[in-house]
């Protein structure tokens, strides 16, 4: 199903496994159907739930007006991970603002150094060349692999499931092996930079990567057979925490939250940005716009991402990784030796990076999240002059208050795990 | 010095962009609805922002997201840009997006200190926060907004982080190897941290 230009909530569903009817469900009905008999309560009980709340990744703290053990209103407080980086960034050259990057989505870094480099690459008019591109969508795919895992991990440990979590650890120490021999970093790799790469991959991460993605799609099957027809696991998510595809939209939501609602935007499809036309792959959507075809839609964009890694591994072309333009990356050593250009290019480089023209421009990719956009206004200095990140957790968070309107307080832990918040990219 | 005071054209294009001309609906219902001295438009990296009277926000906010020429339905982000020498000194860039159309409207009001900007929250309720995010960290006076807090920061904060003039971090510590430090923010050279845009160069 490929979808260009997206059209607003018609496209046909891929629901992966089909709807049974008549699975019995808690949500509505089950054993919350007697509470709905109960006379409203005239006070509303306020409960805070966290900051310090395991299920709340990270440090979130929702404040729940209960009716008994009905959530009627809840607040979302945030900003407890807030650690300025727009100001920071205002203070650091643009190269230098890649590894602060890093460190607000902290489970899919790479992805977050892309979005800021191509924003810079837009401000600049610069393209890298199509290996250096094929090699960010492979590294970008992995991690938005990488990150998935540990939702899927996270999300069935906080419903009980904890065999889960063990498995997609393990797939997921693979990706950061491979993240580890390209950039000698585990996690906060900063291998994407302004202008192309950190360096070209080594000679092994092709096969590195063929390796997982041939075994990756049984480990899915492994994973579904743990989830996707067990009946605890449905009870507790199908018609839970269900938005509809206005509320989504309204609401600014991105990725999985948006598409489970049935909502067919991606920005891979939508803004093509790094050769990904060049690559099949599906949009998954879901039909009921809740929990579990929220956790449907994220499984089907694993297995969708392999096929990815798989058209970019064979496709992928040789030649630089790096822009040619001198002025944005370091010239290679050996040309230092006997060009005076280039070592003054290296100086230029290394002590005051470069200058845009002045000027602004927003630029998205999509994150393992939704919609990742940096706004970066440039006064032609060599630093940004102010950098607003678009974060898609930001949005999808904020959507929470509606998801988990009259649900039980039990399930508002099933339906954070299911928009997939990070906080180091909600507070920033 | 401003949004759009770069001379580049329409024609530029990066690798990151997606089609040409994003903005291009919005320009066309902008400049039905209001009169052509009431707004201007300037075109960077391929997308057009169009600077409309903080009078008439609303009313070109709604005309966007309701008719279905437009249909700017998601709110993609707000902010501001703190420009601290002009009156008035801040740009509120609006970013609302058309799924059916596959295309993204730059708004962008100016307004000062304590010049009112409409709320949008009831337009789109995804902006709530990002309104909450500009009070917090701009200080931006905005009106009608339902729940108008400090929300990255806590409620007892003192002043707002993301203007120009809010000195973010360096500790005033002399040592002998860097006397410069010591020196107030208005005359402490540019590479330092904390620095004022705009302060002495180092001779």
């Amino acid at each position: 199903m490929a979808i260009l230009p997206p059209i607003r909530g018609d496209g046909t569903p891929t629901d992966t496994v089909p709807v049974q009817e008549g699975v019995p469900k808690i949500h509505p009905g089950g054993q919350g159907e007697f509470l709905d008999k109960i006379e409203p309560a005239e006070e509303l009980m306020e409960l805070n739930m966290g900051p310090q709340h395991p299920a709340t990744h990270g440090v979130l703290r929702l404040v729940l007006s209960l009716d008994g053990e009905r959530v009627r209103a809840c607040r979302p407080d945030i900003g407890y991970l807030h650690t300025g980086f727009e100001k920071s960034f205002e203070s650091h050259t643009y190269q230098q603002c890649i590894p602060l990057t890093d460190r607000m989505d902290y489970l899919a870094p790479p992805i977050n150094n892309f979005g800021f480099a191509l924003a810079v690459e837009k401000l600049m008019g610069i393209e890298i060349p199509l290996r250096g591109q094929y090699i960010r969508v492979i590294v970008a795919e992995l991690s938005r692999i990488a990150s998935h895992l540990i939702w899927l991990g996270t999300h069935a440990m906080d419903l009980g499931a904890t065999t889960a979590f063990m498995y997609c650890y393990r797939e997921r120490d693979q990706i950061l092996d491979i993240m580890e021999w390209i950039s000698g970093v585990r996690m906060m790799t900063s291998f994407i930079r302004v202008g192309g790469l950190m360096a070209d991959v080594p000679s092994e991460f092709v096969s590195m990567v063929k390796a997982f993605t041939a075994a990756f799609p049984q480990r899915v099957d492994e994973y579904e057979g743990l989830l996707t027809s067990n009946p605890i696991w449905r009870q507790r998510t199908i018609g839970l925490g269900v938005m509809d595809a206005a509320t989504a939209i309204g609401y600014g939501c991105s990725g999985a939250t948006l598409r489970g609602s049935g909502v067919p935007y991606d920005v891979r499809k939508a803004q093509p940005y790094s050769s990904y036309d060049h690559f099949q792959f599906d949009v998954p959507i879901g039909i009921r716009g809740d929990v579990y075809d929220r956790y449907l839609v994220r499984v089907r964009e694993m297995r969708e991402a392999c096929r990815i890694i798989d058209q970019a591994i064979a496709g992928l072309p040789g030649g630089p990784v790096n822009t040619a333009d001198r002025k944005v990356m370091l010239p290679p050593r050996a040309e230092l030796d006997n060009s005076m250009e280039s070592l003054i290019h290296h100086f230029k480089i290394s002590t005051e990076g470069f200058r845009p023209l002045p000027g602004s421009c927003y630029s998205a990719v999509e994150s393992a999240r939704g919609e990742l956009g940096f706004f970066i206004v440039s006064d032609g200095g060599n630093r940004p002059y102010r950098c607003k990140v678009r974060g898609p957790s930001f949005s999808n968070l904020s959507a929470l208050s509606e998801m988990v309107k009259d649900e039980m307080v039990s399930d508002v832990v099933a339906v954070i795990g299911s928009i997939d918040i990070i906080l180091g990219d909600i507070d920033r | 010095m401003g949004l759009g005071s770069s001379d580049l054209g329409d024609t530029e294009v990066g690798p990151g962009g997606a089609a040409l001309g994003q903005g291009e609906l919005a320009l066309g219902l902008v400049s039905r609805t209001l009169g052509p001295d009431e707004f201007e438009v300037s075109w960077d990296r391929a997308q057009a922002t169009l600077t409309i009277p903080i009078g008439r926000l609303l009313e070109v906010a709604t005309a966007l997201r309701d008719d279905p020429a437009t249909a700017y339905e998601m709110p993609v982000t707000m902010t501001c840009v703190d420009w601290p020498e002009r009156d008035p000194r801040f740009d509120v860039i609006y970013l609302l997006r058309s799924l059916v159309h596959n295309d993204l409207a730059r708004l962008c009001v100016r307004a000062g200190e304590n010049t009112p900007v409409p709320s949008l929250a009831t337009l789109y309720p995804g902006l709530e926060w990002h309104e909450r995010e500009c009070y917090d960290l701009f200080g931006l006076t905005i009106i009608d907004h339902p729940n108008l807090t400090r929300i990255l920061l806590p409620d007892d904060w003192e002043g707002h982080p993301l203007r120009k003039d809010y000195v973010s971090f360096g500790e005033p510590v002399a040592f002998t190897h860097n006397l410069e430090w010591a020196l107030s923010p208005q005359d402490r050279p540019e590479y330092l941290p904390g620095a004022v845009r705009g302060s002495v160069e180092r001779a």
